[in-house]
């Protein structure tokens, strides 16, 4: 199904900054790390948060024998879910946890969050993904909140779910017992989420 | 194929008019037809084709522009209510009424959550297809205890409608020998995980009065002839039902007894007729018909039969009936009791727990299965009551393994929480209460005196609230449900109550409010779903019930609709009606 709406949305972000985002797997693919610094506004996020967002993404979903988060579209699909789907409030607590990791970016490393080593990336993350200064426990929640959306965008395309998870579009039948190393990932096919 | 059985404006006097095609219309669609009567089954929604309108059947979540989540704006507007059901979403929310269109008001201080389905099929497109028989001390509760009217019926009298039903419908279980769950005429049950068996062994050695049990679900293992006949093929584990299933493995009116009924060509469908009021005639004491809106157009229209089966929801049915006044019916027609309305129940789902199960960390299942574990309710008669409620509870549940979805807000990033993400998770077991409602006077439902909808019919205003028997009852499942978990060595052992905080009406279990009984001063039924006052009007679906027993009705509406259609069919056949 062509998702003309999302088509509509992608062309018009990247008005503004020349640069068409790719949210579609496989054509995203080539992106990656190049990526980060070169995200333009979305949605909801401007061209800054943006660039944060993706560095965020690459660093709890990095590229490795799979696919990375970036490749897979993970940060225009929370620009575009977080509006669309959610609260005023969690999309500003989203904008919170951004504009906090580019505070401690500049006030420790004295460089946008986007162009941190990713030695500096791991040290910021690990604090903020324990709440610890300059980070605060509120910044931990919203982070981990921040990191569920990105799990669910990532598993939710079609690559994610049917390449790095295993999927069952139509099972046959339910089987109550099988030996867990037969299937070897978790099912990328739910009926809810 | 339901199109062509379509009909405009129409001066033809049926034999039967069925209002509404859900669980229970369909039913009756069926009996009527197959017994040589010409039907018309009255629908307020659309027509809606089997397969071909499961718009959201086959995709997967990158197929929808949200991944399966409703836009923000779209649920504020249109679905503030539809959307707190758990099977509201991108791929079924078509299913779904409308809330801007359908608005009902509720007593200040009180909420009910009417989920609505306003379509062909109704409600049986969207059910968890949970299929239970009432047990015997069901029927005998009310007269034992003093609270709510007697049933006029007798498990033995339901019995072979049951029998009936489901071995039309298909019912996924095994013949457990419960004197608390009578069996169903089944098919072969769906499997247990390996760590399910190992807690129903578990539990049957600590609670030996608390069997566990595979549940039962309307769900095709391995379908009959005539199932296979009418195009219905063994369930394939989606567990995306309410989408819609092409394969016709679970029952609703659009699989099932809608086919059955139009086969016979007897079958007539009034699509977007939203039923105002049923046309009586004083002098006769019968109803002529029923009055209709357009849904789209709001023009009015009549149409006329012999007999008339309401089999509108328990709230539909109830409403136009509450609207249909007349010298004779000033409160509603049928209404000589004065009850209508009144006694209204859900179920109440309203108290669980949860444990993890250690181990089995080398096996797996594989496909959905559409239903989980059961353990019926084992407060089933008088003497096995809690001292602090009266009735009791079922639980139902299931052990599966965590995945990204619990996984992804613990702590941690990168390679390894990456990878920790992609892997499946420690198995989880929970309990899910589901409780009796008591009938109570209190819990009404009444026509706004003022407010209309867009079809010039009063709104209804509902003002029902749990008592302190459901809130007793389930404090008792929370902290009774974690000690069994923590008695049978599960670990990491929560308990919640959540009746506090959720309306009744989520159960979507909402019946009682036409109720039946052998006296025509305290109820509005007999035994035979037939108005004490009008002979040719019947009611079959949840409106009809006494008490809300613990099991999911769906089941108990079929049977009880199969059963007045052939009382109704002998009457017409004997001139009385």
């Amino acid at each position: 199904m062509v998702n003309t709406a999302l088509t509509r949305r992608t062309a018009l972000r990247g008005l503004g900054t020349g640069v068409v985002w790719l949210s579609y797997p496989g054509l995203a693919a080539a992106l990656d790390k190049k990526a980060v610094g070169e995200a333009g506004a979305g949605l909801l996020f401007n061209q800054a948060e943006m660039r944060v967002l993706t560095m965020l993404v690459d660093t709890v979903l990095p590229e490795t024998e799979t696919p990375g988060g970036v490749a897979l579209g993970v940060p225009a699909f929370i620009d575009t879910q977080l509006p669309a789907c959610h609260s005023e409030a969690e999309q500003s607590t989203a904008r919170d946890v951004l504009s906090a990791v580019a505070t401690a970016s500049r006030e420790r490393y004295g460089k946008p969050a986007e162009q941190l080593s990713d030695s500096e990336r791991v040290a910021v993350l690990s604090t903020l993904d324990s709440g610890k200064k300059p980070f605060s426990t509120s910044h931990m929640w919203a982070f981990r909140a921040l990191k569920r959306l990105m799990a669910f965008g990532y598993f939710t395309t079609e690559t994610g779910a049917t390449e790095i998870l295993t999927y069952q579009a139509v099972p046959g039948g339910f089987k109550g017992s099988i030996p867990y190393a037969s299937v070897g990932t978790s099912w990328g096919s739910l009926a809810y989420y | 194929m339901f199109k062509d059985h379509a009909i405009g404006e129409s001066s033809e006097t049926f034999d039967v008019i069925v209002v509404g095609s859900g669980m229970s219309g369909g039913y009756a669609a069926k009996e009527f037809c197959e017994k040589g009567f010409r039907t018309l089954v009255i629908e307020r929604g659309r027509l809606v084709e089997h397969r071909q309108d499961y718009v959201g059947e086959n995709k997967g979540p990158w197929q929808f522009p949200n991944r399966t989540k409703v836009e923000r704006s779209l649920v504020e507007r249109d679905y503030a209510v539809q959307q707190k059901c758990y099977a509201f979403h991108d791929g079924t929310k078509h299913f779904f009424g409308n809330d801007a269109e359908l608005p009902y008001s509720t007593e200040d201080g009180t909420g009910f959550d009417w989920i609505r389905a306003n379509q062909l099929g109704g409600k049986s497109v969207l059910w968890h297809r949970q299929s239970y028989r009432f047990n015997r001390w069901d029927f005998e509760a009310n007269a034992a205890d003093g609270l709510g009217e007697d049933w006029p019926v007798r498990y033995d009298d339901l019995a072979p409608w049951y029998d009936a039903v489901e071995t039309f419908v298909g019912i996924s279980g095994n013949d457990d020998g419960l004197e608390q769950l009578p069996s169903s005429v089944s098919q072969p049950a769906f499997e247990m995980t390996s760590p399910e068996r190992d807690i129903q062994q578990r539990l049957a050695n600590a609670f030996p009065d608390r069997p566990m049990i595979m549940s039962r679900c309307a769900h095709l293992t391995q379908p009959t002839t005539l199932q296979i006949e009418q195009g219905r093929v063994r369930c394939q584990a989606r567990n995306e039902c309410q989408k819609g299933c092409s394969f016709g493995a679970y029952f609703s009116s659009l699989s099932a007894t809608l086919p059955a009924a139009a086969k016979t060509d007897r079958l007539s469908i009034a699509p977007n007729s939203v039923v105002h009021s049923l046309i009586y005639d004083e002098a006769g004491n019968r109803v002529r018909g029923v009055r209709v809106i357009d849904n789209d157009t709001l023009e009015p229209r009549e149409y006329f039969a012999r007999v008339v089966f309401l089999c509108a929801s328990t709230l539909g049915s109830t409403q136009i009936m509450l609207n249909s006044v007349s010298r004779s019916f000033p409160n509603g027609i049928a209404n000589s009791s004065g009850v209508l309305g009144h006694y209204l129940m859900d179920h109440n789902y309203n108290a669980g727990a949860a444990g993890f199960v250690e181990g089995f960390e080398d096996e797996y299942y594989s496909g959905r299965r559409p239903t989980g574990i059961y353990i019926p309710n084992f407060r089933y008669e008088p003497s096995r009551y809690h001292k602090d409620y009266r009735r009791g509870f079922a639980y139902a549940g299931e052990a599966s393994r965590l995945d990204w979805r619990s996984h992804s807000g613990d702590a941690g990033f990168g390679a390894d929480y990456k990878q920790r993400l992609t892997q499946a998770g420690r198995w989880r077991f929970s309990l899910l209460a589901q409780g009796e409602m008591l009938p109570r006077f209190d819990n009404q439902v009444s026509l706004h005196p003022t407010l209309k909808d867009k079809w010039g019919i009063p709104q209804l205003h509902i003002n029902c609230e749990w008592s302190d028997n459901e809130i007793r009852m389930m404090e008792d499942a929370a902290a009774g449900g974690a000690d069994m978990l923590r008695k049978i060595g599960l670990q990491e052992v929560t308990s919640w109550m959540t009746i506090h905080d959720n309306n009744p009406g989520l159960a979507i279990h909402e019946v009682g409010t036409a109720r039946m009984g052998r006296n025509p001063k305290t109820s509005v039924l007999n035994g035979f779903n037939q108005c004490h006052d009008i002979p040719n009007l019947f009611v079959t679906d949840g409106s009809a019930f006494t008490s809300s027993a613990v099991v999911n009705p769906s089941l108990t509406f079929m049977a009880f609709t199969a059963r007045a259609a052939d009382y109704a069919a002998k009457e017409m056949g004997n001139r009385r009606l």
